[in-house]
């Protein structure tokens, strides 16, 4: 059916053209000439155009890099997710919290939480969000991905997924098949997987936590 | 035999291709027409879009191409060897001094020239529509990757074009002579395939063949060629078959036929 319907079009068409060639379409020679001679000047200027476009101006595409999570464990107890290209930083809660326990309650699957202790009991806990590298077709959006909420109630620690509703509109130009069919087309698509949302928790050294609600937790030490 | 001037071959053959190259200068023109709707078209359909949605973000990718251009140039390239091999425009011909061989040759040239105009305004036609794409819509839109055609892709693209083209025209100027020939020929020439697609059918029980699948076939077999010089030599061969063809055709035929 595929073949067939294209077919059917051409056939159309050329039957088309055809009928109307014996009626002749009377405009003078000369004008089509310079319609012709306008039409050539215009592609050969659009052309040039093409390659005067600031490339800045475009979404810029990246081939998708090892994902940060196998690392992330080790990142984490050297103090080094700051550093790493993988995460961008969404922001710190500084709580105060002088309790001996606490509880920790993660309405969503998507955030991983990694906790450290402090070598010290200076009763802050500090939680730092980070989203991490996230690309379709190699744009990336961490920077449109909203971090978790957290709020400190008695001796609970509520974080919930904050999600933001998102619509991205991509243009994307493909070459024409005459020239795809001659060269291996480097792919950049990767499916989307759920952005990579981490908070990173540091608690007083004596603070104990009860995680039986958050089933993402990892504890360094 | 008295003449003032030898009548020499390349002469008349060099006379004829640029007398009919002015004459059928409207073949360009309709040309210009299809191409101008194609990428009007272009930039209106999208040739694949696609959204996904997770729970938060929504992707809503379209993808645009020159495709829509190059595949109105090849419709136009099957009208052509239809006009050129109308008895109307065919006998013209004998308003000059010609034989049937100048005459084809200089078809032939008209046809590859008309070929190499429509690929090179077909594949200058895909910057063209990136450029008003660039202008009409929001660029922070535009994936960069696959936006600027770098010079060697125009050329293999112009390359790759042409050979699609002269393809086509081939085809179509031998089907065209051998309806001048005779209307009992175009339906032998039918007859003659599917009997050969029947015949596939009843005698190799093993062989699931359809019509369907033999038109696959063909068309892989240029299609699926990922060598630009090995397509080339099997779109040329082709096309040497069936201009011999359609050569040898019109020496059967009778004057004014």
């Amino acid at each position: 059916m595929t073949i067939i319907f294209p077919i059917i079009i051409i056939l159309i068409t050329v039957v088309f053209v055809l009928k109307k060639n014996t009626t002749k379409l009377s405009i003078p020679v000369k004008y089509k000439k310079y319609f012709v001679f306008l039409y050539c000047t215009i592609l050969f200027v659009s052309t040039i155009v093409l390659y005067f476009i600031p490339k800045n101006n475009l979404i810029s595409v990246k081939k998708p890099t090892e994902p940060i999570s196998k690392v992330l464990r080790e990142l984490a107890s050297q103090d080094k997710l700051n550093a790493s290209t993988g995460l961008t930083q969404k922001g710190t809660f500084i709580f105060d919290y002088s309790g001996k326990t606490l509880k920790i309650f993660g309405s969503s699957i998507n955030i991983e939480f990694i906790c450290k202790r402090k070598n010290i009991d200076d009763g802050k806990i500090e939680a730092t969000n980070y989203v991490g590298d996230f690309s379709y077709h190699g744009f990336d959006i961490p920077d449109k991905i909203n971090p978790p909420s957290m709020k400190l109630m008695k001796n609970e620690l509520l974080l919930s997924d904050n999600k933001s509703k998102i619509d991205i509109k991509i243009n994307n130009f493909t070459l024409d098949f005459t020239t795809n069919q001659f060269i291996k087309n480097e792919n950049y698509e990767t499916m989307p997987l759920f952005p990579m949302k981490i908070v990173y928790l540091k608690i007083p050294k004596s603070l104990q936590i009860d995680n039986t609600s958050c089933n993402t937790l990892q504890m360094l030490n | 035999m008295m003449y003032l001037i030898e009548p020499n071959s390349f002469n008349i053959l060099k006379k004829q291709y640029f007398f009919k190259l002015k004459t059928n200068f409207g073949l360009i023109f309709n040309l210009i027409l299809f191409q101008i709707f194609a990428i009007f078209l272009s930039l209106v359909v999208k040739m694949t879009s696609s959204s996904f949605g997770m729970d938060e973000l929504t992707f809503y990718v379209s993808s645009f191409s020159g495709n829509i251009v190059i595949g109105f140039t090849l419709i136009w390239a099957c009208t052509v060897p239809a006009i050129l091999t109308n008895s109307k425009i065919r006998n013209i011909d004998f308003t000059f001094v010609s034989n049937r061989f100048t005459s084809n040759i200089s078809n032939i040239g008209l046809l590859i020239t008309l070929s190499l105009f429509g690929s090179v305004t077909a594949c200058l036609s895909s910057n063209l529509i990136r450029v008003l794409f660039y202008f009409i819509s929001n660029p922070k839109s535009i994936v960069n990757e696959g936006f600027f055609v770098s010079p060697q892709y125009i050329l293999i693209s112009i390359i790759s074009t042409t050979l699609y083209i002269i393809l086509v025209m081939s085809i179509l100027y031998f089907l065209g002579l051998l309806k001048q020939l005779t209307k009992v020929f175009i339906i032998l020439f039918f007859a003659i395939a599917v009997a050969i697609i029947l015949g596939f059918k009843l005698f190799s029980s093993t062989i699931n063949f359809t019509l369907i699948d033999l038109i696959n076939k063909v068309f892989n077999f240029y299609k699926g060629e990922s060598s630009l010089v090995v397509f080339a030599v099997k779109v040329l061969l082709t096309a040497l078959v069936f201009f011999s063809g359609a050569t040898l055709i019109s020496s059967k035929l009778e004057v004014r036929r």
